[in-house]
């Protein structure tokens, strides 16, 4: 079981205000982190920085204990897989060809992929339902398959900790759940997931824990029930929080114009 | 945006059945006459040191034709490596080997080469014998290219790291300082008829009275670039969904980086050394390339560097077999022939292109 850990991780872009400041997080196991928190937040450079793609100005991040900056590349890619929301630029390949990417650290230069290479291809794709679209173009996919392949990639890399970056935004309803519901199977199976999403509600259903960031700092952390209160997100998000719950006892929260509708009703009543 | 994913085989077999044809043919073929099958072989064979060379002067016909179809065959495919290393690292298909600096520095060490043995040079370092500028010019050419590109690496990344806007927007400031480094020279120049008509004649590039080292100079430059070929293909490919997307999946950035811009300058250099500016070829080949086998670079690398073999043969087939002894210099062949075939591919590719 990998533990990766951030303490005092603080970040500044050239010119930019603080996008970390004094950061603690620690993932391993079971894990299912769900980081949220407002644009701006922090979010992004956090995964960035955990993922050792951003160097922090004070702060280290260490992957069981070793400075993560120590770390070769390839072995880095073996532990820790990152899914970014979307690429630069689609590769010119099949999807089997594109998930075989996640790979890499893994294959050797000169002997190609094995057998070994293309059932982890295989395994990950059917992981994320996606098993159809193997010799596919990735030109031909729509924005919500694509979001599933880059998942796919990163299993495939069969890294003990994936940082996914908000893995729904460009999925329907029934695969928000299915990609939440594969990141906490990764849990049950010993994977770590940290993952950055504005979905508080998909969050409240699979996170074991939530960090709430506010201009780069912790405002809070703990269960969802814990934190989704409307004491706890109002200062951070406003006051146009509406907040329930589901059949299960889980909280909800949705965005809600309140003041705008008792308006509406005044002028309904006049 | 594509539908489908192109296969590299059919455009490697055609290559391959192309190349030797190619070859033989420019061996044959000339403004001095052609030479039959046989007799191309038998000259061949003797140049190596065995067997019977031809008679009289057809051997040495035969010995100039040879060395420009392995300078030729070198220099489009150094050419074409080069663009295709850049374009891949910068991730932009109008990148090309200039942007390195590689033909700025190779024209400002030629046309320095060419001012010591015109004007006052030759009795200052003492090689009045002309032969020397077969030797010199390219020397100077290569080690120009290798300064330039150096130059611009070091005010790119000074620290160490290197972002590729940067790097671009430097190749431009340090080409435009080597553009006026040339106009200078050129304009100090313009009453010695001699040193001019060198300097401009090395512009335009020239495939012509190549020798033994001339081949030899492309060549090897080539094979020590496609040494990195292996060892930056896959990573390319990895590269085009971004730099911290590559990273993240083991792909050590900094040594892509410096082996595609250590490779691309070594073969460009040596393209340029040995036949003078030829523009397009670099930026034409891995396009078509592209457009025919597809984006991944561990076809795209070594199907450019035949393709350029092949591209710059046919050109050069062509301009002798059209024009004869009146042959354009590649240099100029290649702008007028190169240009509106890349609008043309512009515009029937807009789509293509558009999502590169």
């Amino acid at each position: 079981m990998v533990k990766l850990s951030g303490a005092g991780l603080s970040f500044r872009y050239a010119d930019g205000p603080l996008a970390l400041n004094g950061v603690d997080l620690e993932l391993s196991g079971e894990d299912v982190v769900v980081v949220c928190g407002p644009n701006g937040s922090g979010k992004s450079t956090l995964l960035n920085v955990l993922a050792g793609l951003l160097t922090p100005d004070q702060g280290s991040v260490a992957l069981d204990g070793r400075d993560l900056a120590a770390i070769d590349l390839g072995e880095r890619a073996r532990l820790v897989a990152r899914v970014p929301q979307q690429l630069r630029t689609l590769p010119d390949v099949t999807v089997g060809n594109f998930v075989m990417a996640g790979r890499y650290a893994r294959i050797d230069r000169w002997s190609g992929p094995q057998v070994r290479d293309h059932r982890a291809v295989e395994l990950s794709l059917a992981a994320a339902d996606a098993a159809d679209w193997i010799d596919r173009p990735m030109g031909a996919l729509s924005g919500g398959q694509r979001q599933r392949v880059l998942i796919a990639r990163a299993l495939a890399q069969e890294a003990s900790v994936l940082l996914i970056d908000e893995p729904t935004n460009a999925l329907d309803p029934e695969h928000q759940l299915k990609v939440f519901d594969m990141i906490a199977g990764l849990g049950r199976n010993g994977r770590a997931a940290l993952v950055v999403t504005h979905d508080l509600n998909l969050a409240s259903q699979f996170a074991t824990s939530i960090v709430l960031l506010n201009g780069g700092q912790v405002v809070a952390r703990g269960r969802p029930g814990d934190v989704l209160r409307p004491e706890i997100l109002q200062p951070v998000y406003g006051d146009h929080l509406h907040f329930g719950s589901l059949p299960d006892g889980r909280p909800f929260v949705l965005p809600w114009l309140s003041a705008g509708a008792a308006e509406a009703d005044e002028r309904l009543t006049r | 945006m594509t539908g489908a994913v192109r296969s590299p085989k059919a455009l490697s077999l055609a290559l391959m059945v192309g190349l030797p044809l190619l070859f033989v043919l420019s061996l044959r073929v000339g403004a001095s006459g052609q030479l039959d099958l046989g007799s191309a072989l038998q000259g061949c064979l003797a140049t190596l040191g065995s067997g019977e060379p031809l008679a009289g002067v057809q051997q040495t016909i035969l010995e100039l034709r040879l060395w420009r179809t392995l300078t030729t065959a070198g220099v489009g495919a150094a050419l074409a490596l080069s663009g295709a290393l850049v374009q891949g690292l910068f991730r932009n298909g109008l990148a090309a080997p200039s942007v390195l600096g590689v033909t700025g520095g190779a024209s400002l060490g030629a046309t320095v080469a060419i001012l010591i043995l015109g004007g006052a040079g030759p009795a200052l370092v003492g090689v009045a014998d002309t032969g020397m500028a077969t030797v010199i010019v390219p020397l100077f050419g290569f080690v120009g290219a290798v300064l330039a590109v150096a130059l611009i690496a070091a005010l790119a990344a000074p620290g160490g790291r290197m972002s590729v806007p940067t790097l671009l927007l430097t190749g431009i400031a340090v080409n435009t300082c080597i553009a006026g480094l040339l106009s200078l020279i050129s304009s100090l120049m313009l009453s010695d008829w001699e040193v001019s008509r060198a300097i401009l004649s090395w512009t335009f590039g020239t495939l012509d009275d190549r020798t033994a080292y001339h081949a030899l100079t492309v060549w090897s430059g080539l094979a020590l670039a496609a040494v990195a070929v292996p060892f930056v293909s896959w990573e390319l490919d990895l590269l085009q969904g971004g730099e911290d997307d590559a990273a993240s999946l083991g792909v050590n950035i900094r040594r892509v980086r410096v082996l595609c811009i250590a490779a691309a300058a070594l073969s460009a250099a040596a393209a340029v050394a040995v036949a003078g500016q030829i523009a397009f070829v670099g930026l034409v080949v891995p396009h078509l390339v592209r457009l025919l086998a597809g984006r991944g670079h561990r076809a795209l690398l070594p199907l450019s560097m035949a393709g350029g073999m092949v591209f710059l043969l046919t050109l050069e087939l062509a301009n002798h077999w059209l024009l004869g002894g009146s042959a354009l210099q590649p240099g100029v062949a290649m702008s007028l022939v190169g240009g509106p075939f890349f609008v043309g591919l512009l515009l029937l590719n807009r789509r293509e292109i558009d999502s590169w």
